[in-house]
């Protein structure tokens, strides 16, 4: 989920005129409502940031918010999944089956290189 | 200078044992035609000496380099304009050759050796500054701290000799506030200038400034292609120059569809370049070490399953907290085919960012780009800085597809639609002065005499709220006046090249009668200990293996420290590893045990300033004996450049008179006076735990938890941290507990209630400031 930062800049109301900061800012010349900056050009508001804390990829939220919505028209969403899964899974499934029980061996094996190369990469010279 | 050169000549002629080949000679003449400059000569213009051997054979790879195409046209414009902006990618060689050119042009300027001039070459990062000045001074055949040097922050390797200086761009500022019109440098060249880092960015208000006044200076801008016309804009229309990259065309694919996880699609996406794509190195962009290193395993994995049929390959992590023995593997060749005969190797680099401007792997042919980089953000309604995944500008996709353009044509795979790249991608990456907490800066331009911060000439100037934030924490340490004027204070906080909290709470220290605790404690949190957190060594450590013992353990964990700037008490680490179950359990109660002792040791149950101090203590104590480091799991090197910055910070001290002090370590006041002095620096950074069982920070009532690192044995109801840690859970970092007393006596002014949020923490602290009122008047009426 990506959710707006506890208090975040959209949430958290703006710095009012009874701070500090703000008076001493305005004794420097500023003027509510202008950007700071040569011509007073700058931006107003700070940059947002948004703590995003899961693996979706780039636009991805906003295809799920619409998936989510038709839950019961599960024939356009469905299509749409496969559509979205359908050139890469075509190869790596097949492979994995196939290998599968190759696989724990050489998982195994691996480690143990990795292990191997770790140690001679940080044992001490005179191990 | 002819005569001087002639005179050196004459001196070193016999010097012919040096082994020039006769050939060289002819070779270097061939060049020098355009101009009498060094490099055709067999004598070294700054040392006198002769050139080495190893001079002549870097100078012909120098000269392959695409910067020397145009060396001439650039002097040429360096002798016409007063700044000039330069752009060009990285590796064609502008970083270290365009320094060296400069030199030569102001060397032929100004002949006389005894009038003292320098050329300055910013860099962002200390790293840079320091190998780049190495490489150079191998270039220039001369000592590195002599003619060429570095400087960067507690570190000055460089000499009254040194002509050429490369120095982050922070130095650049600091230096400004002594020699306001930086009178030392005759050329400054601002490099990675498009990387905006907030010093740059002042520094270009400041030079803009400095310019005017200074006739004679020169400012040479470099960049990478990005926002140059910006740049130009900016200097009022200063000359452009390009100097082409060796880039090849690049292909470029989206998605279709949005991915559902990036992580899983870069890996498939590896996995699909390395079944089908003709031969090439890949690399992969993507956010974090964590997810790096996860994504390295995850790679090795799935090509392992694949067996034969595809060649073997090589995932390498890059990341700026990585060991530098471990970038090193970026640059190891790809590994070679399993049999004679059989499927080509193919090397993975999985990068963060760093990979994206500031290096260059050679041999990179595919680039994979999810669209996600950490960044650093501010947020001035709460106070928070931290480090947060969000999406990449165009200009950074353009410049990572770049990367797969260097040797030869390639592919870059975006992970997100094309759609996506035009509707979800801003343009350009904010700069950093945009995303910082600007309180530093702000007292640094202050003490520059500027007074007009809001006409300052900024090139994007930030948000007028950052600025207010930054103003009310400066005037609330007492650094600026409620005119908004440095004060006295506010002077010498300004000197020390640290956080205002922690400058202030060194410039009081005196007054607590702790200032060489306090001193060691700064110089234990800035000597670079908490940049490296340790989840690092910790996921580290469990990402590579289980341990069988301890001692084997151990041995493995120091000397993956060897080259990290980490420094923790065992009992930090063992606390870590025993409660995530990294520890085989046979071992546990060792493990424990072990824990245990160093908590004895050097653990303090009231905070982890206390316990840092201890560790400083007993370093000292054992006179800086690496092997005791070594037995308690210090790293030495972290604390030997903690005792160097400590004596910096102690010659800024007796600079201002600030007297050297320690209470009677017999005394009960002992720990509470230096509890008392970083209060007086921290007050701003306090949590409150309320009764629920949970902390609030003070004013912002933000909800914070402990991070599990710390080393208390109770939860204190006050509490000061050092570090906010914005991640699933907000956690605050290297905590020490604190008594609500010592608010209401050191900070009154912040903590007053008119002007205070509802909460707990009111309510107790009304409280408190009852009783202290009750306490003076009971005083009164005992008089």
């Amino acid at each position: 989920m990506e959710k707006q930062l506890e208090g975040s800049s959209g949430s958290a109301t703006a710095i009012d005129s009874s701070n500090i900061g703000f008076k001493l800012l305005k004794k420097q010349g500023w003027k509510e409502g202008t950007g700071l900056g040569i011509s007073e050009q700058g931006r107003l508001e700070p940059v947002e940031a948004c703590l995003k804390n899961n693996k979706w990829g780039l636009g991805a939220d906003k295809v799920k918010k619409k998936a989510h919505k038709p839950l019961d028209t599960k024939s356009t969403t469905k299509s749409d999944g496969k559509n979205k899964q359908e050139p890469p899974s075509n190869k790596s499934k097949p492979l994995t089956k196939k290998m599968r029980k190759m696989q724990e061996l050489e998982r195994r094996l691996q480690e143990k290189e990795f292990e191997r190369a770790f140690f001679r990469e940080f044992w001490p010279d005179n191990v | 200078m002819g005569t001087e050169r002639k005179r050196k000549l004459s001196l070193f002629d016999v010097v012919d044992e040096t082994s020039v080949p006769g050939t060289k000679p002819k070779l270097n003449g061939g060049f020098g035609g355009a101009a009498p400059m060094a490099g055709n000569s067999l004598v070294n213009t700054w040392t006198g000496k002769a050139y080495s051997q190893r001079y002549f054979e870097i100078l012909e790879k120098r000269k392959a380099l695409p910067v020397w195409q145009q060396k001439d046209e650039f002097l040429q414009v360096l002798k016409n304009n007063q700044t000039l902006i330069l752009v060009g990618e990285t590796g064609s060689g502008k970083t270290t050759q365009i320094p060296q050119f400069v030199l030569e042009a102001v060397d032929n300027e100004y002949p006389d050796k005894r009038r003292k001039w320098m050329v300055a070459c910013t860099q962002p990062r200390r790293v840079a500054a320091m190998s780049v000045s190495r490489r150079v001074a191998e270039e220039m055949d001369v000592a590195i701290g002599e003619e060429v040097g570095y400087s960067i922050r507690f570190e000055d390797c460089s000499s009254a000799r040194t002509v050429l200086k490369y120095l982050t761009d922070g130095m650049l500022l600091r230096e400004a506030m002594t020699d306001p019109l930086l009178e030392r440098y005759k050329v400054i060249i601002l490099d990675e200038a498009h990387e905006r880092t907030l010093a740059t960015d002042v520094l270009f208000g400041l030079l803009k400034e400095v310019l005017k006044n200074r006739p004679d200076l020169k400012l040479v801008v470099m960049s990478a292609t990005l926002e140059a016309e910006k740049f130009q804009g900016y200097f009022l229309g200063a000359p452009l120059m390009k100097v082409p990259g060796r880039l090849h065309p690049v292909e470029i694919f989206y998605t279709q569809e949005p991915e559902r996880d990036y992580l899983e699609a870069a890996i498939r996406t590896v996995v699909q370049i390395h079944m089908c794509e003709p031969l090439g190195d890949i690399l992969v962009f993507l956010t974090g070490e964590e997810e790096i290193e996860d994504a390295c395993r995850k790679i090795t994995k799935e090509i392992g399953n694949l067996g034969d049929q595809v060649g073997p390959v090589k995932a390498v992590p890059l990341y700026s907290t990585l060991p530098p023995a471990m970038q090193q593997k970026i640059f190891e060749p790809a590994p070679p085919p399993l049999n004679e005969g059989g499927p080509a190797g193919r090397k993975i680099v999985v990068s963060t960012n760093i990979a994206e401007t500031s290096l260059t792997i050679d041999g990179i042919v595919y680039v994979i780009d999810p669209g996600f980089a950490k960044q650093k953000v501010y947020n001035p309604r709460v106070r928070v800085e931290s480090l947060l995944v969000s999406p990449i500008s165009k200009a950074s996709a353009h410049q990572r597809s770049g990367r797969a353009g260097r040797t030869q044509p390639g592919k870059c795979f975006r992970l997100y639609t094309e759609k996506s790249f035009n509707n979800d991608l801003q343009p350009q990456t904010y700069p950093e002065i945009l995303r910082s907490n600007l309180a530093n800066t702000v007292l640094t331009l202050k003490k520059l005499g500027i007074d007009d911060l809001v006409h300052f000439d900024f090139m994007d100037p930030p948000a007028p709220e950052t600025l207010m934030r930054a103003l009310e924490v400066l005037n609330y340490l007492g650094a600026l006046d409620d005119e908004g004027n440095l004060t006295k204070l506010g002077e010498i906080m300004s000197e020390f090249p640290l956080d205002p909290q922690m400058s202030k709470m060194l410039v009081v220290s005196p007054e607590f009668n702790c200032s060489n605790e306090i001193l060691s404690i700064s110089a234990m949190l800035s000597g670079c200990f908490i940049c490296m957190p340790i989840e690092h060594v910790h996921r580290w450590v469990s990402l590579h293996m289980m341990f069988s013992n301890w001692s084997m353990y151990k041995q493995v964990l120091v000397h993956a420290l060897r080259d990290e700037i980490v420094a923790v008490s065992q009992y930090y680490l063992m606390k870590q590893m025993v409660s995530s179950g990294l520890y085989a359990s046979a071992d546990l109660p060792e493990a424990q045990k072990a824990a245990d002792e160093a908590k004895a040791r050097f653990g303090h149950i009231d905070g982890d300033h206390l316990t840092l101090l201890n560790v400083y203590h007993a370093y000292k104590q054992n006179n800086e004996d690496p092997s005791w480091c070594y037995e308690n799991f210090i790293n030495h090197r972290a604390l030997k450049s903690a005792d160097n910055v400590r004596q910096q910070l102690v010659r800024i001290m007796a600079r201002f008179n600030l007297k050297l002090c320690s209470t009677d370590f017999n005394s009960r006041d002992y720990y509470i006076n230096i509890r008392k002095a970083m209060l007086a620096g921290y007050f701003m950074q306090v949590a409150h735990m309320e009764r629920t069982g949970h902390y609030l920070t003070v004013k912002d009532n933000q909800v914070v938890h402990l991070h599990p690192s710390n080393c208390l044995d109770h939860k204190p109801e006050w509490v000061i941290y050092n570090e906010y840690v914005l991640t699933s859970r907000n956690f605050i970092r290297t905590v020490t507990d604190i008594r609500g007393e010592w608010i209401v006596d050191i900070a009154p002014h912040y903590y007053d209630l008119e002007n205070f949020p509802q909460c707990e923490a009111k309510r107790v602290l009304e409280r408190l400031y009852k009783k202290r009122e009750k306490e003076r008047e009971e005083n009164r009426n005992r008089k």
